[in-house]
């Protein structure tokens, strides 16, 4: 009986607590920060929050394949009390549990760029990532003159953004430049240094190659490092969005191009979408922002305040 | 003897020492949901540091634990979707066998224990690709079938707390009362003077890793139910956190000591300590330089008796032996 009497007495103890809260404070759980696209939205989220005097509480689960880690973060998130949720989510299936929960608490959860699983979640803040891979395909295929042979280096699988950026590249290809035959993909590399050993390879079985797709551009540039490691002129990259290293490369005449996609603008929808569900009002499922081609003829010309954090932000 | 006091203890008050400074700095620590929250978080630790312990008994230790676990819950949802609920037993199945190869390795091939469980980690992170699709998580088709085992509430907690809290409990029981148990800690202690009384050693250092592979094959049934889905990628950095909590639990680096409550409340130190820092909103980079110094910080004071002990007596050879 006195476990049972101590037991009451704790949860009293936290609906008091619970009662005492003030001011809204969005929890942002991200699958890694080593990654410049979550860099890039964190700043997006952190910079709408300072404006709206709303309080995040970041958590990094340190990797794409630390699903264990997020699902005990969101569970963390959940017993701070936060408002609501913004997930980037390491697997949108396999946190789709511990979403569910928060979601069964009246926390609202909105996903970003890969966002849980669940039907119930307030909204989904993306980019379009089909036209994200058929801005490749227009600008590679038209780089290496409409014939030859290309390598994918597509991304994980599983992932919406990697599949569908991929099926935009492979389909736009196969209409626009049926001239152009993919000779390789590989979906194993998700990062620079493993997209560095994946080309590397390409460089000996491939010597023949004319061009490369890559998911994103941290991936590129380890492609482009195995390629000018290997001494292989005459070879054209595309890749997605553009970070300080993906700006070099374009400046320098490495990357053809970059299809890019507003990462800042979507982590600001992001918070601007969890504040607002918050507060119980309404707001849009699905919140698209759309794609554009950067080369070396546009690129002092854009934006970029919507689209990378600044080169020297930290999170 | 007055060695044991200190050994769990150590682990008891930087537990402590976790609760009361968060509770302190932030509100909402201190609350039932919360506890039972972080309990839910460490079940996979827990099972993972258990059984690192049985491993580091006898003199070992097995890096391979959180690759282990990342194969048995790719086995486990696999198993589940093509047989039924049976089939989660291809989790605890895969860890057992994983464990009982390590054991091979080390026991009678005589590899060294790091060279070994690396190449079964790195062997284990490979077929748990190769199984699932290229490392795709693999989505049970009825996930609310166990998920409520991690979600649901027995007396407050959710009902895969209460069921590694048993499990460990049995572990417990088996090492300290058991002969096998005895013999376990006895190898670990002196191998020399076990052989001469007719242990058969390498049969008894093969059984640790066994348990070891066995609980990491738990701990991966458990990362299934937390997840629904088998995680083929999942749980990298979990053997270092469990080896961690081990030491902190009081496990000694040089075997011959096992105690399993220690190592527990190790685990609940360290996943306590992880809890807080995000409940505190400190910056995530920040707040993995903060863990690693806490646990050498914890790992040092739960060394230092045995190593004042050893000072004092004058001899580095003199092993002390609860």
């Amino acid at each position: 009986m006195t476990l049972r009497r101590l037991l009451l007495a704790t949860v009293f103890a936290a609906t008091a607590t619970a009662a005492s809260a003030e001011g809204a404070t969005i929890g942002f759980s991200l699958p890694s920060l080593a990654n410049s696209f979550w860099i890039s939205a964190h700043y997006g989220v952190t910079s709408a929050a300072e404006g709206k005097g709303v309080e995040v509480v970041v958590v990094d689960a340190g990797g794409d394949g630390n699903t264990v880690q997020q699902i005990a973060q969101i569970q963390d998130l959940i017993q701070r009390g936060v408002d609501a949720i913004v997930i980037g989510a390491t697997n949108g299936q396999a946190i789709a549990p511990v979403v569910g929960q928060a979601i069964a608490m009246g926390i609202p959860v909105v996903g970003l760029s890969s966002p849980p699983a669940n039907d119930d979640i307030a909204a989904i803040v993306s980019a379009d990532h089909y036209d994200m891979g058929k801005l490749q395909a227009q600008c590679l295929g038209k780089a290496i003159g409409g014939k030859g042979e290309v390598a994918m280096m597509a991304g994980p699988t599983g992932q919406q953004w990697s599949d569908r950026r991929a099926d935009g590249f492979r389909e736009t290809l196969a209409a626009d430049y049926p001239d152009v035959e993919i000779v390789a993909e590989s979906r194993l590399a998700d990062n620079r240094n493993a997209a560095l050993g994946v080309a590397e390879d390409w460089t000996q079985r491939f010597p023949e190659i004319d061009g490369v797709y890559s998911a994103t551009d941290d991936m590129a540039a380890g492609v482009i490092s195995a390629f000018d490691a290997a001494g292989l002129a005459d070879v054209a990259f595309s890749a997605s969005n553009l970070s300080p290293t993906a700006q070099e490369l374009i400046k320098s005449g490495k990357l053809a191009c970059t299809s890019i996609q507003k990462i800042v603008a979507q982590g600001k929808a992001a918070l601007e979408a969890a504040v607002t569900a918050a507060e119980g009002g309404a707001i849009d499922k699905s919140i698209v922002t759309p794609a554009l081609l950067v080369d070396e003829s546009n690129i002092d010309g854009v934006d970029l305040s919507d689209v990378v954090a600044p080169s020297d932000y930290r999170p | 003897m007055t060695l044991r006091l200190p050994r769990a203890t150590v682990a008891l008050v930087c537990l402590g020492v976790v609760w009361l400074g968060f509770g302190l700095l932030i509100e909402r620590v201190w609350t039932f949901g919360n506890l039972a929250s972080v309990a839910s978080q460490l079940t996979v630790l827990a099972l993972l540091a258990a059984g690192q312990m049985a491993a580091l008994t006898v003199r070992g230790f097995d890096i391979s634990v959180g690759a282990t676990a990342a194969l048995a819950s790719t086995a486990a949802a696999l198993g589940a979707n093509a047989f039924g609920p049976v089939g989660f037993l291809a989790g605890p199945l895969a860890g057992l066998l994983v464990g009982a190869l390590n054991g091979f390795l080390v026991a009678r091939l005589k590899v060294q224990p790091i060279i070994a469980t690396l190449g079964t980690l790195i062997g284990c992170r490979g077929l748990a690709t190769l199984i699932s699709d290229n490392g795709q998580v693999v989505v049970l088709t009825d996930p609310s079938a166990v998920t409520w085992l991690a979600y649901g509430r027995w007396l407050g907690f959710a009902p895969s707390v209460w069921l590694v809290l048993l499990v460990v409990l049995v572990l417990a029981v088996a090492i300290h009362g058991t002969v096998a148990g005895r013999r376990l800690v006895m190898v670990g202690s002196n191998p020399g003077a076990a052989a001469l009384v007719g242990i058969d050693v390498a049969a008894v250092e093969a059984g640790a890793y066994r348990i070891c592979g066995l609980f990491a094959g738990l701990a991966g049934l458990v990362m299934v139910t937390r997840a629904g889905a088998g995680l083929p990628a999942d749980a990298g950095g979990l053997e270092l956190q469990s080896i961690a909590a081990a030491v902190i639990g009081g496990t000694s680096l040089s075997g011959g000591v096992a105690p399993v409550i220690g190592t527990l409340l190790g685990a609940g130190f360290i996943q306590s300590l992880l809890s807080g820092l995000n409940l505190a909103g400190v910056s995530p980079f920040s707040a993995e330089i903060a863990v690693g110094a806490v646990i050498i910080a914890a790992a040092f004071v739960a060394t230092a008796p045995a190593l004042i002990s050893r000072i004092r007596s004058g001899s580095t050879n003199q092993r002390t032996v609860p």
